[in-house]
């Protein structure tokens, strides 16, 4: 994975999502924080991405990496 | 064969990227937090953030001329493109001040109003500095924030002391 995609383009495309996850348009434009349930069900879908392969972990974050490169790691898997 | 263009350093991306993330992602929980209702709250909210916001001090004149003359819609009109982020306390205390002195009545008090200026009192409040505000103003009956939303609340409040007949004599301040 390039530096780009990996330490630009996937964070901020995670963080618009959570922005606009947010978004009610209605007589007024509201932003409405996401529930808790809705934190639950984010871990277990990450769970689920990681136990069917299509998520690795260790491709972002490792020993092998430098500390930079795991910080973006650290970044883009706070943002997911 | 060389490439054409030469891949940025990977480190000043990473760098440029960590940088990019934590202003958005301050971006966002500010957005979520502040809740602006207009462009002109979200850019007021960033640069009064950094200490860039200022109204428009003709406009905030023209109000406080409107509002000495009772033309208190005028008056709201002024204040608003004087502060159309709701970034400053005294034009917020003079928008709540105009609903006040604007639904004041001898019998009644007009409770639309008086809910409305209770909002921008609120406002004045939040913004002042340890949510205190005071306005030396000879015009004003009242010159504290404190005042102000007390008077409004008792306004839209019912109880027995709305039908004692001496409260027609009372003074709108």
């Amino acid at each position: 994975m390039s530096a780009v995609r990996e330490a630009i383009v996937l964070p901020l495309a995670f963080l618009t999502v959570t922005l606009l996850g947010g978004v009610r348009i209605g007589p007024t434009l509201l932003l409405v924080p996401p529930p808790l349930i809705s934190l639950v069900l984010a871990v277990m879908l990450l769970s689920a991405l990681v136990g069917a392969g299509v998520f690795s972990p260790t491709m972002i974050m490792s020993a092998e990496r430098t500390p930079l490169e795991n910080i973006s790691g650290v970044i883009v898997h706070i943002t997911l | 064969m060389g490439t054409l263009t030469a891949e940025p350093p990977a480190v000043m991306v990473r760098i440029a990227g960590l940088a990019l993330a934590a202003g958005y992602a301050t971006f966002i929980v500010w957005l979520y937090s502040a809740q602006p209702k207009t462009v002109a709250e979200v850019t007021g909210g960033i640069s009064s953030t950094v200490g860039a916001y200022q109204i428009d001090a003709q406009a905030m004149s023209d109000g406080l001329a409107f509002f000495r003359r009772d033309a208190f819609d005028e008056a709201r009109f002024a204040f608003e493109r004087a502060d159309p982020a709701h970034r400053d306390a005294r034009a917020q205390f003079y928008i709540a001040y105009s609903y006040y002195r604007q639904g004041w009545g001898h019998i009644y008090n007009d409770d639309v109003l008086f809910r409305q200026g209770i909002e921008a009192v609120d406002r004045a409040i939040a913004l002042a500095p340890d949510h205190r505000l005071l306005v030396d103003d000879a015009d004003l009956g009242m010159h504290s924030a404190d005042e102000l939303k007390a008077e409004l609340q008792r306004g839209v409040t019912r109880d027995a002391s709305d039908l004692n007949p001496l409260k027609v004599f009372r003074a709108r301040k």
